[in-house]
């Protein structure tokens, strides 16, 4: 019991140390009222040329999903560039020396502060939907536990491919072209610019087997158009992913730390 | 019984080398080259139990990453470890919960957080009872004199109250071993003796084995036994430091500031430096009584400062190699 307790505590305290970045919070809040605001703006303009419904979706349903999608993506930790800071700066040596499991460490630590961002993010990203587009028709209050575990599953595999590419810094002096590339690939064939259903057929049928898509598109599709079938497909190909990603980053860490050259001091 | 062991330990770091300027990044770029340093090279040494050990040497000599492949942090290229019986590479886990760890230049408690926090969370992490926690809490508090440093966020403590805070925070899971990397670095005199006084009655009320690592000759004479000095990754000495002072840290600098001219012309005395009317003085304690020799100095005219110091590690080390004949020039190039 005591072995697991310890990820709870780190947990709890990091939530402590996150309410002390409040200020932050509120800017990066900022940014999202901002950035729906201009995609209102570009769909709005589209959708009044191309007609009620594009792809399947109305304006109504196109900003919905992606409020929900960018919830995910704003909710996520800075793990990537705490870890090389950490690998850098030699810190590592004394989160090394402890006795818990390395990763899961940055989990719970992480938890806070994405628990924290989301739960502003949420609030912020439904009263945006409500008050620019209005609630969505066919809506159940019942699917939202649903809804929410999905973008939790989302918000999770998010973090567990960041710390498997952030993990490259035991051998890398500089990394963070990985980040970029795989924020790129989110934005992009995660569905985030616009819906896969969007795509060419091709680039769909390749982009709904990629990771990538289960992190913003799965959830943000199922806060808009739920059925049951979809879910199942859905969550279960997420955890199938979050799995996967688990074992990649407990691999690249136990391999890492043989390569590890810890720096100063 | 000897509780840490290492045999022909040696680690080797590939370094990604680079010719100066935008050509030569563009050409490390295309053909990267690496230099591989030999950071620890076929290091052996036996701690007893109880022991406080010194580990020293100058800056970039390979203390650290000795004391981290102790530890478990870094892996070996060459060699055996065992510690408490456990080979820390392979269980570093397990060894965790019986050894702490201090490395003056970093920081293991939460920046934005008070002490106190830390505490209990690294309390929570070594798997101890509430009860427990709060008890070892109270204790290393009172030793520590950190009580009212406790609720303040770590980002508000000055240097000297946060390595006291660390020293605790290292303490908490009792430990049976102690590392100190470098626990006195960048405090001032009056913060250094502190924290000194910290580490003796820590060793002598718990029996903790200590091994401190330092740069610090007075560090070394106040608190150990006996020192293992090494330099460039090499054991240059492993002595009693009872031996050590007396062969090689008799040397005292004085460093004095007359109100006049004077003439110092004392057969004892090797004046270093004159310049104006202050003078520097090298000399040896084992030859004669600093007592009687500081006040001759103050006869001979009006001071205005004086100051004794112990010579540089850098200076003992040379001096050994003098002494050992392993060439000193070796030492200067570094």
């Amino acid at each position: 019991m005591k072995r697991l307790s310890k990820y709870f505590h780190i947990f709890k305290v990091s939530i402590s140390n996150n309410l002390v970045y409040v200020l932050n919070f509120i800017t990066r809040n900022l940014f999202f009222l901002f950035i729906v605001y201009v995609m209102l703006l570009l769909w709005s303009n589209i959708y009044g040329q191309k007609g009620e419904v594009i792809s399947g979706y109305s304006l109504r349903q196109m900003i919905w999903y992606l409020i929900v999608g960018e919830m995910v993506v704003l909710s996520k930790s800075n793990v990537f560039s705490e870890v090389a800071e950490d690998v850098k700066k030699g810190q590592i040596a004394y989160l090394l020396n402890k006795p818990y499991n390395y990763i899961l460490y940055c989990f719970s630590n992480s938890l806070g502060e994405m628990g924290t961002r989301l739960l502003t993010n949420l609030f912020l990203g439904g009263l945006m939907g409500l008050l620019y587009v209005g609630p969505l028709q066919d809506f159940s209050l019942i699917h939202l536990p649903f809804i929410l575990a999905s973008i939790l599953l989302g918000i999770f595999i998010n973090f567990f491919i960041f710390i498997s590419l952030a993990l490259t810094a035991f051998w890398l002096e500089e990394n963070s072209a990985f980040m970029w590339i795989y924020t790129k690939l989110v934005f992009t064939l995660g569905g985030m610019l616009i819906p896969l259903e969007m795509f060419p057929d091709w680039l769909e049928k390749v982009a709904r087997y990629l990771p990538f898509a289960y992190v913003t598109y799965g959830p943000a599709k199922l806060a808009v158009d739920f059925n049951w079938g979809n879910y199942i497909n859905t969550v279960f190909l997420q955890v199938g992913y979050l799995l996967i990603f688990i074992l990649i980053s407990l691999g690249v860490f136990r391999k890492g730390v043989r390569a590890l050259n810890v720096n100063g001091g | 019984m000897s509780i840490i062991s290492a045999k022909n330990l040696s680690k080797t770091f590939q370094v990604k080398t680079k010719e100066q300027g935008l050509k030569g990044s563009l050409k490390a770029m295309v053909s990267p080259q690496y230099k591989e340093i030999q950071a620890v090279k076929n290091i052996s040494l036996e701690v007893a139990r109880g022991e406080v050990l010194a580990f020293i040497g100058p800056n970039g000599a390979g203390k650290s990453t000795t004391i981290k492949m102790l530890t478990g942090i870094l892996h070996p290229t060459a060699g055996e470890i065992n510690v408490l019986g456990l080979n820390p590479t392979t269980d570093r886990r397990k060894l965790s919960y019986k050894i702490g760890t201090v490395f003056g230049q970093k920081s293991q408690l939460w920046f934005h957080l008070p002490p106190l926090d830390s505490f209990n969370l690294l309390g929570r992490i070594y798997e101890m009872e509430e009860e427990e926690i709060k008890k070892r809490i109270s204790y290393l508090t009172e030793l520590f004199e950190i009580e009212d440093l406790l609720e303040t966020p770590v980002r508000k403590l000055s240097l000297g109250q946060r390595i006291r805070c660390e020293i605790a925070a290292s303490l908490l899971h009792k430990p049976e071993i102690i590392f100190l990397d470098e626990p006195t670095i960048g405090l001032d005199v009056v913060v250094k003796q502190k924290i000194r006084d910290l580490i003796k009655t820590l060793s002598q009320e718990s029996q903790t084995t200590i091994f401190l690592t330092s740069h610090d000759a007075g560090d070394i004479e106040q608190l150990c036994r006996r020192a293992i000095i090494i330099n460039h990754g090499q054991i240059v000495l492993n002595e009693s430091v009872k031996n050590l002072k007396y062969n090689y840290m008799n040397q005292k600098v004085i460093d004095i500031k007359y109100a006049e001219s004077v003439t110092i012309d004392h057969p004892e005395l090797k004046v270093l430096k004159s310049k104006g009317y202050a003078v520097k003085i090298e000399i040896d304690s084992s030859k004669c009584d600093i007592d009687n020799t500081i006040s001759d100095l103050m006869k001979l005219g009006k001071v205005v400062d004086i100051t004794i110091s112990d010579p540089p590690l850098e200076e003992i080390i040379s001096g050994i190699y003098q002494e050992k004949d392993i060439g000193g020039g070796y030492l200067e190039k570094a």
